[in-house]
């Protein structure tokens, strides 16, 4: 137990980690999570509208897509983006390491939030859209104002756990190569690791990364809950036929 | 009880076993005041092993092939174990948490073309010098690169942890340094034009020019750099065991055998050949009765 506090809990080296933890690695971790978490949201909801086509041509790609980035080790995707790319000649960022990672994460990212989505818009009773259409609204307008609208409310609890791993995850890009400014969390902690032979500064990485995941869940969860509990809808607001029944 | 109260009880039982298991009743146990050479007395983790780390991607000291370890450091630490009679088991291990895994008692020793500096000396201990490096310096063909003093605004490549990096850091201010976890990370993102140049241990350089026609080394940087084996700093015995052998592997020219079989065409140095009348200079005494 004595080495067990000497190797991680020693609060001294702790004291040195911290600032370049918090001015360095916090900052990075947040632009590659927050980037790659946009690009996930975007790119997933798309993909997400692509997989419930009724024509099995136009899921196909989709599923192909889903079904790869998803299996594919986040960091595997990350080699394969950020030197994989450049080796081949396609160099959209330059040099810019944490460009890739958030190219590649959010590749990743847009994988399992199109499954997020998917998995809500078709959890949204089959009702909803043939109300609407029998109001006369198109299929496009149904998914885009009643359908998808209940099927994103549905589904932010996974989201959350997907936000959550994105960010986790963002302490691979390490493997791209990382200079001094551009570190993110886990590489701060790593490297000072390394400089005092103690484990220490990875343990206040990891409280980092605590300190970020927490509040992000609690956000999403906030939303969720004033989605569900603060939405009563007037009854002449309530689509189709039941709109009829008292609540 | 009801059944669920029964399974989580049972479930208690079992992590509160597991855990109590987890415990390494050998762990970090320093070495024995005895002189005799015998192997339990080395506080080793594991009676009869000798438990290496290394980041075994570092050709031509330590590397994998043909799902084996291989390489310089391979042989060496080999011959030393087998003359302590002892066996040898090589952990792969990332190299930036090496001395740090070594201090926390996870390996009885570390031998990963490491070189021997005062700060590190802060938290192992080394054995006496076994190799003799400069750094140097590995770029592209027709990069434009073609010394040192061509580095300022560009990207320079180094492995985490290493004295390269350190180096690069005091004295080449003007380039932008990047780490990367290990050196063939390193190489490839050279090759593909990341990084403008690379900054590593010469015989590694060597190698990966060996077997990549686009990258030239182009500069030799003395930095009179010394390996050593790396022990806990409270592990005197195995130390000692280690020095002897290393010693004696020197004096009747194992260490040349091993040298001249991963550096064909290179010259033993001196030090290390059995010609002189000590192979190191540390003054340790045979300590066998």
């Amino acid at each position: 137990m004595e080495d067990f506090s000497r190797l991680f809990l020693d609060l001294r080296i702790m004291g040195e980690a911290f600032g370049d933890l918090f001015r360095e690695g916090l900052r990075n971790t947040l632009i590659v999570s927050v980037g790659a978490m946009a690009l996930g949201l975007v790119g997933g909801l798309l993909l997400s509208l692509v997989t419930v086509s009724r024509r099995w041509w136009v899921r196909a790609p989709a599923r192909v897509y889903i079904d790869l980035f998803r299996g594919l080790p986040a960091i595997l995707t990350i080699v394969l983006v950020g030197i994989g790319l450049p080796s081949a000649g396609i160099r959209p960022f330059g040099r810019e390491t944490w460009a890739y990672g958030i190219l590649a994460l959010g590749l990743v990212s847009t994988a399992y939030v199109a499954e997020i989505f998917r998995a809500g818009i078709q959890s949204v009773d089959k009702g909803q859209m043939e109300a609407a259409r029998s109001v006369g609204m198109t299929y496009f307008s149904a998914m885009r104002l009643v359908v998808v609208p209940q099927g994103i409310r549905r589904v932010l609890p996974p989201l959350t756990n997907e936000f959550v791993a994105l960010v986790k995850d963002s302490s691979l890009i390490f493997v791209l190569g990382l200079s001094v400014g551009e570190r993110e969390l886990f590489r701060v902690g790593q490297n000072v690791t390394q400089q005092y032979g103690n484990y220490s500064s990875l343990v206040l990485a990891g409280l980092f990364y605590v300190a970020i995941t927490v509040p992000l869940a609690h956000l999403v969860n906030r939303m969720d809950r004033r989605l569900r509990e603060g939405k009563r809808l007037a009854v002449h607001e309530l689509p189709s036929v039941v709109g009829a029944v008292h609540l | 009880m009801k059944l669920g109260t029964r399974w989580l009880v049972a479930l208690g039982a079992v992590l509160a076993l597991l855990l109590t298991a987890c415990g390494d009743p050998e762990a970090g146990q320093p070495g024995g005041e005895e002189t005799e050479d015998t192997a339990a007395d080395l506080g080793l983790v594991e009676d009869g092993t000798l438990r290496v780390g290394s980041d075994i991607n570092f050709a031509p000291f330590e590397f994998i092939e043909d799902g084996e370890e291989k390489g310089f450091d391979v042989d060496l630490m080999n011959a030393i174990a087998e003359r302590l009679g002892l066996e040898v088991e090589y952990v792969n291990t990332s190299f930036d948490t090496i001395f740090t895994q070594l201090a926390a008692g996870e390996f009885d020793a570390i031998v990963s073309a490491i070189t021997i500096t005062d700060e590190r000396k802060q938290t192992i201990a080394f054995s006496d010098p076994y190799f003799q490096a400069n750094q140097a310096l590995v770029a592209t063909k027709g990069s434009g690169i073609e010394s040192v003093d061509d580095l300022d605004g560009k990207d320079l490549g180094t492995q985490a942890g290493t004295t390269g990096l350190d180096y690069a850091k005091e004295h080449f201010t003007g380039a932008t340094i990047k780490e990367f976890q290990d050196a063939p990370a390193g190489f490839t993102a050279l090759s593909a034009g990341q990084v403008d140049a690379m900054f590593i241990d010469v015989p590694v350089a060597v190698e990966q020019v060996k077997n990549n026609d686009d990258l030239a080394l182009v500069e030799e940087v003395s930095t009179n750099e010394e390996y050593g084996i790396g022990v806990q700093q409270d592990s005197e015995a195995l130390l000692e065991a280690i020095n002897g052998a290393l010693e004696e592997i020197i004096a009747d020219g194992g260490y040349a055998e091993i040298f001249e079989r991963w550096f064909a065409g290179a010259e033993v140095p001196e030090r290390f050949t059995g010609a002189s009348a000590s192979g190191s200079a540390s003054g340790v005494t045979e300590d066998e009765s």
